[in-house]
Parts: C-alpha cells; sequence; structure tokens
C-alpha cells in the first residue's frame, strides 16, 4: 500500500493509515541513517571505543583516590636545618600516612613548582630545631615566659597558585606533625614517673560516604558516566552537522521536495542518532562492568531510562546546535563551546564536589548536570528508580524544548527562504 | 498504457489529459526587501518541457524552490496536476519529481541503496519498490552499476542517478536545474535521449540551462525571467513577436547588486552556437526590456 492511497480511504481510517504512514517514514529515514554510520565500519567501530578509552585514562588518573584511607597528599620538603630535633621531625613526617614526601633543595623546590611538577612545598628553615629546643627547656625547667621566649624562624608552604586546598592541608599536616612531636616533651613533667605519653587523637571518630553505596568509590564509575555522556554530545553534533551537509548538498531539496514533512525528517535523525547513542552507553558501560569492577547499584530499569533520555538529550541537543547555527563551521564552534562548557560545568571531567560553590550551583541549569547525577546515582550512590525517573525527566524535558525549538526555527528559515539565499 | 501508469495516483474519474501538469498564478516570493519572484504566472500541459532562462539572481531558483515547496510564496497559487500545493502539499510533492543541480543522494551508499530509500520516502514499498528500481535502473542504464557506492561512479552515471531517483516515483512534472552540468557531449545526449523518453510517457518539464542550443533543441517553450518577473514566455516563434513585460526600477537597489542582468552579462552567461535563433531572440527581449524598465 503506498502512502497516498490512504486519501482515497473512508476518513475513519484516515489518521489510523497517516500514523501508520507516518511510522514507517521514520523508519526508513532512521533506517538510512543506520546503513550509512555502518557504511563505514571503522569509523563505527571508533565511535563506539573512544568514549570507552577516555573512560579508561580518566578512570585511571583519579584511581589512586580510590581508598580514601590511602589518599595522601605529595609534598616537597625543603630541609635547611641539621639539629637533631629537625631529623626528629623530619622521620616523623617520613611516617606519615597523610603525606607522600620528595625532599629536595630550595631551588630545586622552586624549579619544581615553576614547571607544575609539583604542587606544594614547605621549607624547614635553619635554626627551627634550635629554636624550638630551647623552648622546650625553658618549658620544662619552667622558667618559660612570653617576653623571654626565642624567636622560632618561620616555616614556609610554598605552592602553585591554583593550590590553595593542597597547601592548607600541608599546613594542617605539618602542625599536627609537630605538635605531637613537641607536646610529648613539652608535658613529660607532668606525667607520672613511667608513663608512656601517647598524644594520638583523643576521641574516635568514624568517616564515611554519604549517599551510601553498598560498594566504595570506583573512580571508573565517575569517568565511564562522565566520558560517556561528552561522547554522546559530540556524537549528536556530529549528527546535526550531516544535516548541514545535506543542506549543504542537493540530498536537502529532495527530502525536502519528496511527501515527507519536516518533523519526520528530524525525527527520522532524532531517532536514529538517538538509537546509536544508546548503543555507546550499552557498550561503554558494559565494558566498564566487565573490566573495571564498576557495578549498577541502581535500578536496571532506571539505567535504561536514562540511558535513553540522555541519548535523547544528545540527539537534540546537536539537532538544535545545527539548525541555530546554519552553517557547518559555525555550527561547530557553537557545538564544541556548548559541549565543553556543559561537560566541564557538568562535572563530566572532575567530580562535582571539586568546582566551586557557585559553579554548582549554576550546574543545575543544564541538563548535562541532571544526566551525570542519575548515572551516578545508578553507578555509585544506588539512587532508586523514582529518583532516577526524576532525573530523567528532566533530562528528557530539556530534549523535547529542544527539539520544538530547532523545528520552529527550521521552519522559520524555510518560511523565510534564509536555506535558499543564505540570509539571517 | 504507459501513461495511465505514471499517474497511478489519480482520482478515478478525472481525465487525466485535461489537467495541466502546472499552473501557477501571480506567484510572489519576497525575501525581506528582495523581491525575488514577482507575480508569475505558468502554465504547462502534460508532456510539455520549459526553459526557465535567465541570468544569476533573475529568480529562476527561487521559482524552483516555490514550486517544489522549500520557500514559502508570499502570495499566489501554484497547482500541481491540479492539486494546490498550498492545500495539500504531500499529495502535491508526490506528484513531483526535482532534479538538483548538486548531486542529491548519498555517495557512500550504493546506487540501488539509494534509489530504494528514495522510493520508500514517495510510499513504495516491498516488491513494488523492487520492481520500480529495476526498472529505473534498466532506463538510466546503471543496472550494471547498481551495487557500487554512488560516490565512486563516473560524471555522467552520477547525473543519470541523480535523474533516476527523481523519476522512481513518476511524477507528472519534473523539475530539473541544470541537469547537464559540467558533463561531456556523449553524456549529455545521453541525459536528454532520458529526458525525451519520459516527456513520450506524459511527463512535463521545467528546465533552468545556460545551454541555448539545449533550451532551443528540447523545450517546447521558453520563459525569460528578469528581475523576478517573466518577461516573455512562449516558442520560439512566439517569442519572436513579443514585447517584453516592463519591469520595475529596484526600490532597494542595494539589496539588488547579487541580480546581474545586463545584456551583456545575460548573453556572456548562456552559451550556444553564435547566430542561435533563440540568441538573437533574446538579446532583443533583454535589450528591450533594459529600455522599458519603469520606475514604481
Amino acid at each position: 500500500m503506498s502512502n497516498h492511497s490512504v486519501f482515497q480511504s473512508s476518513p475513519a481510517n484516515v489518521s489510523r493509515a497517516k500514523l501508520f504512514n507516518s511510522a514507517r517514514l521514520v523508519w526508513d529515514l532512521t533506517r538510512k541513517d543506520l546503513l550509512l554510520f555502518f557504511l563505514d565500519p571503522r569509523a563505527a567501530v571508533l565511535c563506539f571505543a573512544i568514549p570507552i578509552i577516555l573512560g579508561l585514562g580518566f578512570g585511571k588518573i583519579f584511581e589512586s583516590t580510590r581508598d580514601v584511607a590511602k589518599t595522601k597528599l605529595s609534598m616537597i620538603l625543603v630541609v635547611e636545618d641539621d639539629h637533631p630535633l629537625t631529623r626528629q621531625l623530619v622521620q616523623a613526617i617520613r611516617q606519615s600516612p597523610r603525606i607522600g614526601i620528595r625532599e629536595e633543595t630550595r631551588s630545586e623546590a622552586q624549579a619544581l613548582l615553576t614547571a607544575r611538577r609539583g604542587n606544594v612545598a614547605v621549607i624547614i628553615p635553619s635554626g627551627m630545631g634550635a629554636s624550638l629546643s630551647e623552648k622546650t627547656q625553658l618549658i620544662r625547667s619552667k622558667l618559660w615566659q612570653k617576653e623571654t621566649e626565642p624567636v622560632t624562624p618561620a616555616m614556609r608552604v610554598i605552592h602553585s597558585p591554583e593550590a590553595l586546598l593542597e597547601a592548607s592541608w600541608a599546613e594542617g599536616v605539618m602542625t599536627e606533625i609537630v605538635w605531637k612531636e613537641l607536646a610529648g616533651k613539652w608535658l613529660a613533667s607532668l606525667l607520672p614517673p613511667g608513663a608512656a605519653p601517647s598524644f594520638e587523637r583523643p576521641f574516635p571518630l568514624e568517616q564515611e560516604a554519604f549517599p551510601k553505596s553498598s560498594a566504595s568509590f570506583n573512580s571508573y564509575s565517575h569517568s565511564f558516566s562522565g566520558m560517556s555522556l561528552q561522547y554522546l554530545l559530540f556524537w549528536g553534533m556530529d549528527s546535526g552537522l550531516l544535516l548541514l551537509r545535506e543542506r549543504k548538498r542537493g540530498v536537502w531539496r529532495r527530502l525536502r521536495s519528496a511527501p515527507v514533512p519536516l518533523s519526520l525528517l528530524l525525527l527520522g535523525r532524532i531517532v536514529s542518532t538517538t538509537l546509536v547513542a544508546f548503543a555507546q552507553v550499552l557498550l561503554t558501560m558494559g565494558f566498564a562492568w566487565a573490566f573495571c569492577g564498576v557495578t549498577l547499584q541502581g535500578s536496571y530499569l532506571g539505567f535504561v531510562i536514562m540511558a535513553l533520555s540522555a541519548s535523547l538529550m544528545a540527539a537534540t541537543m546537536g539537532m538544535l546546535v545545527a539548525v541555530m547555527g546554519q552553517s557547518e563551521a559555525r555550527a561547530r564552534n557553537l557545538a564544541i563551546v556548548a559541549i565543553l562548557g556543559m561537560s566541564m560545568i557538568g562535572g563530566y571531567w572532575l567530580p562535582s564536589f571539586l568546582l566551586p560553590e557557585w559553579v554548582k550551583l549554576g550546574s543545575m541549569a543544564f541538563p548535562t548536570t541532571w544526566a551525570l547525577r542519575g548515572f551516578e546515582g545508578i553507578f555509585w550512590t544506588g539512587a532508586n528508580l523514582w529518583e532516577t525517573c526524576r532525573c530523567a525527566l528532566i533530562v528528557s524535558a530539556y530534549s523535547i524544548a529542544a527539539l520544538v525549538i530547532a523545528f520552529w526555527w527550521l521552519a522559520r528559515q524555510e518560511t523565510h527562504g534564509i536555506l535558499e539565499k543564505g540570509q539571517s | 498504457m504507459r501513461g495511465k501508469e505514471l499517474w497511478f495516483f489519480g482520482e478515478e474519474g478525472v481525465s487525466m489529459a485535461d489537467r495541466f501538469a502546472l499552473e501557477v498564478d501571480d506567484l510572489h516570493v519576497r525575501y525581506g526587501h528582495l523581491h525575488a519572484v514577482c507575480g508569475l504566472s505558468l502554465r504547462l500541459k502534460r508532456g510539455e518541457s520549459l526553459a526557465l532562462l535567465g541570468a544569476n539572481g533573475s529568480g529562476k531558483s527561487s521559482t524552483l524552490s516555490a514550486l517544489c515547496g522549500l520557500v514559502q510564496p508570499d502570495s499566489g497559487s501554484i497547482q500541481i496536476d491540479g492539486i494546490s500545493l498550498t492545500q495539500n502539499p504531500g499529495l502535491c510533492r508526490s506528484r513531483l519529481g526535482v532534479v538538483p543541480q548538486d548531486f542529491a543522494f548519498y555517495e557512500e551508499m550504493s546506487g540501488r541503496d539509494n534509489l530504494m530509500f528514495v522510493g520508500r520516502l514517495y510510499g513504495l514499498h516491498g516488491t513494488r519498490l523492487r520492481r520500480k528500481v529495476r526498472e529505473v535502473l534498466d532506463f538510466v542504464r546503471l543496472a550494471d552499476v547498481a551495487h557500487r557506492p554512488a560516490g565512486t561512479l563516473s560524471g555522467g552515471m552520477q547525473r543519470r542517478l541523480n535523474l533516476a531517483c527523481s523519476v522512481l516515483h513518476d511524477p507528472v512534472l519534473l523539475l530539473l536545474d541544470e541537469p547537464t552540468v559540467g558533463l561531456d557531449m556523449n553524456s549529455r545526449d545521453a541525459i536528454y535521449q532520458l529526458l525525451e523518453s519520459l516527456r513520450d510517457r506524459g511527463c512535463a518539464f521545467i528546465l533552468t540551462t545556460h545551454q541555448l542550443h539545449e533550451a532551443e533543441g528540447f523545450c517546447d517553450k521558453v520563459a525569460v525571467l528578469r528581475k523576478g518577473v517573466l518577461i516573455a514566455q512562449g516558442t520560439l516563434a512566439e517569442l519572436a513577436r513579443q514585447n517584453p513585460q516592463p519591469v520595475k526600477k529596484p526600490l532597494h537597489p542595494e539589496l539588488e547588486e547579487s541580480r546581474v542582468d545586463s545584456v551583456h552579462h545575460f548573453a556572456h552567461e548562456l552559451r550556444g552556437p553564435q547566430g542561435t535563433n533563440l540568441e538573437s531572440v533574446l538579446s532583443r527581449i533583454l535589450a528591450e526590456s533594459n529600455a522599458r524598465e519603469v520606475t514604481p
């Protein structure tokens, strides 16, 4: 039956036949796009492999932070003092589980910071050990007075301009170590004879991640979710650019002169892009599950819903950027800015808790943030189906809005002959 | 009988021969201040062919775009096979074939896959689609290379595939935008043989070309556009007797810079053997049109 025969049918059958023909047209357009996609098998393989490679790379970078107990601050230590007390302090620093040190001279430490091969250096200045030792003697002999206290040269913490957090951490750890060492000496006279002083934390402390997950944090959960979503956006852009390429060549003229409404043409492209994107998510997260220990903490159904909504987001955003860009070069630049910006703000590269508060707040306005939240809920924090569906709904709402705007924009361009004359 | 096959979409009881393949009345297309098509009226019967001539920016492309529904006309009516393009665009487009100047197929896909895809857009499926694809491939003599990616075919073959994609659904009206550009003489002849065969089966054509001898040799009628106005139309004999329609001077000359319409440029753009009847007729019409330009 041709789609035209519906016009000869009774009115009762017309809408049903139209719906059937529309669905068949969308499928025909989708099938054509899928055929084009798989006609270049190497490109298709790369399309599935790249998010896996990116996820592996980023996961490896953050893998060291997987066990919080083993988290160490890398620090350069410059020791310019040879006093026995200083040597004792350096020994305690070396044994600290919180820092990993590399001992260098002051000039080498500065060179390393300049070359960005280190973030923080602590300098123990000459005379520090003697001064602290003298102070200890005064305290132990009960002759200490504030006015007669010897001047202690300052310990210096130098750091890269962006490493304020690490500098604060170094300051805290150094203070803790020096205090522990000196407290034993200063308070020894107060303890009963023979008592072994212990200056560990005088209260119990429990640490746990919240929301709780049944598994500990796996850096690959974040990296595969983030990189997979970022690559979806690039795939969406690529698909949108294909539309512009069709428009530049005669293919668009053929498509538009065929008895196919613009809405179905766009829908066909959206469906094919979404299907390929969905396959990308399945393969990427399947790889992460099989080889990187990423486990599904949330609902299976939630994962499917979230993956579909994220794929739809990629397809519609790509379409919108392409339509707004009008030319391939303009659309590509626009898309790169949009994708990299949304990826960064959405926490695809770095976990969002590392981002400043205002960025975290602003990121709520982007669908990419909600997509990542949904994925992290599934693979990390163990969100339930309702929580995942909430994220999926928000992402889908953005997608539908993008599709409506893209359709309106393209229809407007056609109506005003902008496509024909390149006028804006 | 073959003619009947061409119009399988037609309603029963309506005499096909009585219908015009194309009726355009007082068509206006504007892009902002630019009046691209100004009051164009055309009639074309089945099996008739019309060459649309004009310099760059004269409104040829805009006319074709409006006819295939790519541009929304500001006013006027277009009827293809008696069906209004505005009221029933889907049905109208199903009776229209478009051969764009650029290759309008997917180079990565084989010729057969391209045809199968286009056929599905026009509602052909299953056995009927496969039969039509086979027939059209034989018709354009591409059956032997139908499995090859379209981008690997020669220029002439690609032009024939472009044409095949446009006639697969047996259109009543075919719009051709310079269908032989960049082809050698043999390939051009092959294209025109195919077109003549289609015309014999009742298909009407509108053809834009810069080759005067092609327009003169192949088309029944010629229409000349200048600044969006159809200044003359008819057979060569009719054109020789006609005075051009007046053209208004532009209200916004700065918007019309792209319209190169002097006689010199027009003659330079149109190529044909010197002394062609059509060339001399066009030169006279354009010269008179230039002289008779009126202030709006």
